[in-house]
């Protein structure tokens, strides 16, 4: 079926939602409320076009398209709609865009920047709403800012079902709270940041700490668990400063993740910016270590399926039985997005064949001179008695080793992992050089 | 749990529910009731209508600031409520409105609201909730020194 915008014909199937169809056709239309996962509400109208046929101008978040559907959303009558709607949304609002965290990220501020472009109308005192409110579950609240699209809402009452969010007021005075003594309070609650389109909720964690447009991005994969969310991994290089991850954002992909991310995974991008020290080692020494007569090797199952191939060769080369055990946490995982298996890419290195028998491998620990650890948070923290320990790392390691690594993680490498469904996902890296250099290009040079 | 319905409206609830054909419709009358029970509705009350009405507490309480009669505070003085709609404006309600402002703002706490459907007897106004009629400043007095 085929309907046609702005004169152009584009493909879409039957019953299906106008501002879908648009927004999968790079079509720009400004909306609010409307959220690709969230669905309709039809609250804020910025969505309007122009259907031929009827007398006024529809919104696009409920209209259904139909054969020979002809919508046009770039007319001059159509634009001085959006710009009286927009008008009224920030009626009330502060613009305190220099001091507003969310300014360079907002819609309001864009569509401003399209359709506004108008003076005030407004002649009495603009009223004036909570600031700064602590949400709880680092979220803080500003009501001027709000625009009500109920996003934040919709979030908290339909997809994590907890109801902690909701308008109270009415009128001129409603805006978004949370009920007395009952803060938010949910594992997935920061959603609600990247949901709002506008500077109303902000993340604790992230506010004031970076602008947004001195922030590169690079597509990447969440390793807080075996889900493998897609993320936007925020980052940047300042002068006399070592690049600096800020935070992560969700990437939306409609087999995993939707749009959304938990807290635990959105914060883990803090492991990512740890200092550790590493010892620097000569070959030969590091080659004499490897003369030992009986090694095992334990990798991490959160590396990429290059790296596993990588340390696999590594381990055929020196003789090393490898083996990978499971990151198991039974108390991490729910019904959503959070899995028990808080590794990364466990069902690849079952994929290539990487023996995880706990048993065996304890058994050649105990007959074992020498350790290497890919990696393992195992062996970061379990003394070995009488076993020399070799050590590629991403992180801190707190025992006595003979040997330690720094290597590159996962911010810094570009590969592919397995989430638990079976999906294959690659991930990128950032465009700044990591001072640890990356495994595979190590483990070439130690070979 | 502080707060519960009374023997009576319990009574009434229950008569209440074959009213309606879906339970979301109690919150409004029970937020009245545990209004009328207490003076305001406090956070136990809404707690209590959320499981009484299956809905979330934070809905009850978006209704509950929706609607500007109901009170969420514990009143810490005795209330009047004086109407500012048109009959009682054209029988003088001004005149009743500045003496109370003048004279009784320190020991009650007085509201305007709109009417309440007892134009026969303008100017009106309430006291704890009951009518007050015809009213003058004299008989203002009256009844306020009495009670």
């Amino acid at each position: 079926m085929k309907i046609i915008v702005d004169n152009t014909p584009i493909e879409c199937k039957e019953g299906e939602l106008l501002i879908n169809v648009l927004l999968n056709n790079g079509v720009e239309i400004p909306h609010f409320c409307y959220h690709q996962d969230l669905g309709a509400d039809g609250n804020c109208r910025m969505c309007m076009v122009e259907i031929k046929g009827q007398k006024r101008p529809q919104v696009a978040c409920d209209t259904f398209v139909c054969e020979n559907l002809e919508v046009f959303t770039k007319t001059k009558s159509i634009n001085e709609v959006k710009r009286s709607i927009l008008e009224l949304e920030l009626l009330n609002h502060p613009v305190d865009c220099p001091i507003c965290d969310q300014a360079g990220e907002c819609k309001l501020q864009d569509y401003y920047m399209d359709f506004g472009l108008y003076n005030s109308h407004l002649t009495t005192p603009k009223t004036k709403k909570g600031k700064a409110i602590d949400l709880g579950s680092n979220v803080m609240l500003d009501q001027e800012r709000c625009v009500l699209c109920t996003r934040c809402v919709r979030f908290t009452t339909n997809i994590t079902k907890t109801n902690e969010l909701g308008i109270i007021g009415r009128g001129d005075s409603s805006r978004v709270a949370v009920a007395p003594n009952r803060p938010l309070n949910n594992p997935y609650a920061m959603n609600v940041v990247e949901l709002c389109p506008v500077g109303a909720l902000t993340s604790k964690d992230f506010r004031f700490a970076q602008r947004v447009w001195f922030l590169d991005s690079v597509k990447s994969v969440c390793h807080g668990c075996s889900r493998g969310c897609n993320i936007h991994i925020d980052y940047n290089e300042t002068k006399y400063s070592d690049e600096k991850v800020y935070r992560f954002r969700s990437r939306r992909n409609k087999q995993i993740n939707q749009s959304f991310l938990c807290d635990y995974g959105r914060l883990s991008y803090r492991e990512l910016n740890e200092k550790f020290n590493s010892t620097s080692w000569g070959m030969e020494s590091f080659k004499e270590l490897l003369r030992a007569e009986k090694k095992v090797a334990l990798v991490s199952p959160s590396f990429s399926l290059q790296q596993l191939q990588a340390v696999k060769e590594f381990c055929k080369n020196y003789n090393i039985e490898l083996f990978s055990l499971p990151y198991a946490d039974e108390s991490f995982g729910d019904d959503w997005l959070k899995t028990n298996d808080t590794s990364a890419n466990f069902t690849g290195v079952k994929e290539l064949n990487i023996s995880t028998c706990q048993d065996k491998f304890n058994s050649f620990l105990e007959s074992s001179e020498l350790v290497v650890n890919f990696d393992h948070n195992l062996l970061k923290v379990k003394e070995l008695e009488n076993k020399k320990v070799i050590s590629f790392t991403t992180s801190k390691i707190e025992i006595k080793c003979e040997a330690v690594f720094a290597i590159a993680n996962f911010a810094h490498e570009s590969g592919t992992i397995i989430n638990c469904d079976g999906i294959r996902q690659d991930f990128y890296a950032t465009k700044y050089r990591c001072e640890a250099p990356r495994l595979i290009e190590l483990l070439e040079e130690l070979q | 749990m502080s707060f519960s319905f009374s023997e009576e409206n319990n009574l009434k609830i229950a008569s209440l529910m074959k009213r309606y054909p879906q339970k979301k419709a109690l919150i409004l009358p029970l937020l009245w009731m545990a209004q009328k029970q207490d003076g305001y509705i406090s956070e136990d009350a809404m707690q209590v209508i959320s499981e009484h009405s299956h809905m979330p507490y934070m809905h009850v309480y978006s209704v509950a600031t929706f609607y500007t009669m109901f009170r969420l505070q514990k009143p810490t003085k005795r209330v009047i409520e004086v109407c500012r709609t048109l009959s009682c404006e054209l029988r003088g309600s001004q005149e009743i409105k500045k003496h109370l402002l003048e004279n009784y703002s320190d020991s009650y706490e007085i509201v305007e609201v709109e009417c309440m459907g007892a134009c026969s007897g303008a100017p009106m106004c309430t006291l704890d909730g009951k009518y007050l009629e015809n009213l003058t400043p004299r008989l203002l007095d009256e009844v306020l020194n009495a009670n």
